[in-house]
């Protein structure tokens, strides 16, 4: 029997999860007694129950328990080592970029199209990163699952 | 199976203050619970403990955004379910990959005495119907049934009402029944 009311699907819920008062147990008695086909659902049920809580996860072996702390550490550790070394990366990369762009364009020796393309290639590349760099920060704020709805 | 998910509020304020120790302790308090979580959401116990570990790592790092005033653990578990959910959409096995280490095969718990074999099948049974159930389901049987979560618990571990918990459990265990009498579990 599939019922529509919510009160008795919670109370026998509750009833079922050993969750419900003495009122509440009598209560379900009384509708499990007039409705056969609600008796038969909530046996059902509760040896469902019984057979789920009877095939429960393999428990893991004990050493991973012991070295689980180890495992969380590894990953603190790891990244710490990549945001120190992006930080690094980073502001090398742009010092580089800007020594490279004053060389270039303060070099009257080179040709005017060679500084030219120089200077798009750098205006390029800073645009690039930027939307890149937006899009990441635009995707991570929207991602589906970040705030699950509580 | 049933582990305690309360998070006591001095241990957590060192933990915020910088403590190393402190957090370390909260680790060890909650790495079963959030492991069987993870398990429960993944269906993989290699990927369950990557997944458990990886998001105490992002706990520690997020730490001065958490709100005290709500379940420590109800925010732990979000982060949890944010990165299985992540782990599932890119390896495209939401409802793959389940292990037979998810399931074991045992009877202690169960009221009625049965033939071993018969367990057996029941336990096969229950595993792949598992398998086949949404991971929403799936989530909550496993939170109640299997971890043995209070009404309470489960509300805050997923930011609910009890009300909900009630009717996601009713509805998700129609549905159980149905794919077990699909599967051949007949009721005696």
């Amino acid at each position: 029997m599939n019922i529509d009311n919510s009160a008795v699907q919670a109370l026998m819920m509750a009833v079922l999860d050993g969750e419900a008062d003495a009122a509440q147990i009598e209560e379900l008695n009384r509708l499990l007694a007039s409705d056969p086909s609600l008796q038969t659902e909530f046996t059902e049920m509760k040896r469902l129950k019984e057979i789920t809580m009877g095939n429960k996860p393999q428990d893991p072996d004990e050493a991973l328990w012991q070295s689980y702390w180890s495992g969380v550490y590894k990953r603190l550790e790891r990244g710490i080592g990549w945001l120190f070394f992006s930080v690094g990366a980073i502001a090398l990369m742009l010092f580089a970029g800007w020594e490279m762009a004053r060389e270039w364009l303060t070099n009257s020796e080179l040709p005017i199209w060679v500084r030219t393309a120089g200077a798009l290639l750098g205006t390029g590349t800073v645009i690039l990163f930027v939307s890149v760099l937006r899009e990441t920060l635009f995707h991570h704020k929207h991602e589906r699952y970040k705030d699950i709805q509580r | 199976m049933k582990a305690d998910i309360h998070v006591d509020a001095e241990l957590l304020r060192r933990c915020q203050s910088g403590s190393a120790a402190a957090f370390k302790e909260l680790v060890d308090q909650l790495k079963r619970p959030a492991y069987y979580h993870a398990l429960s959401l993944t269906g993989n116990a290699d990927d369950a403990m990557d997944i458990s570990q990886e998001a105490f790592a992002r706990v520690w790092q997020n730490l001065t955004s958490y709100d005290p005033a709500l379940p420590f653990y109800g925010w732990y578990y979000t982060i949890l379910k944010r990165l299985a959910l992540n782990h599932i959409r890119n390896r495209g096995r939401r409802r793959e990959d389940f292990s037979s280490e998810f399931i074991a095969t045992q009877t202690t718990d169960i009221s009625a005495p049965e033939s071993a074999h018969q367990s057996q099948e029941h336990g096969m049974l229950v595993r792949q119907v598992l398998e086949q159930m949404t991971l929403e389901d799936r989530e909550i049987l496993c939170l109640k049934d299997m971890q043995e979560h209070s009404y309470r618990e489960i509300a805050d571990i997923l930011g609910i009402p009890i009300g909900t918990v009630m009717s996601r459990l009713y509805a998700a265990r129609q549905r159980f029944r149905q794919k077990m009498k699909d599967g051949g579990y007949e009721h005696r």
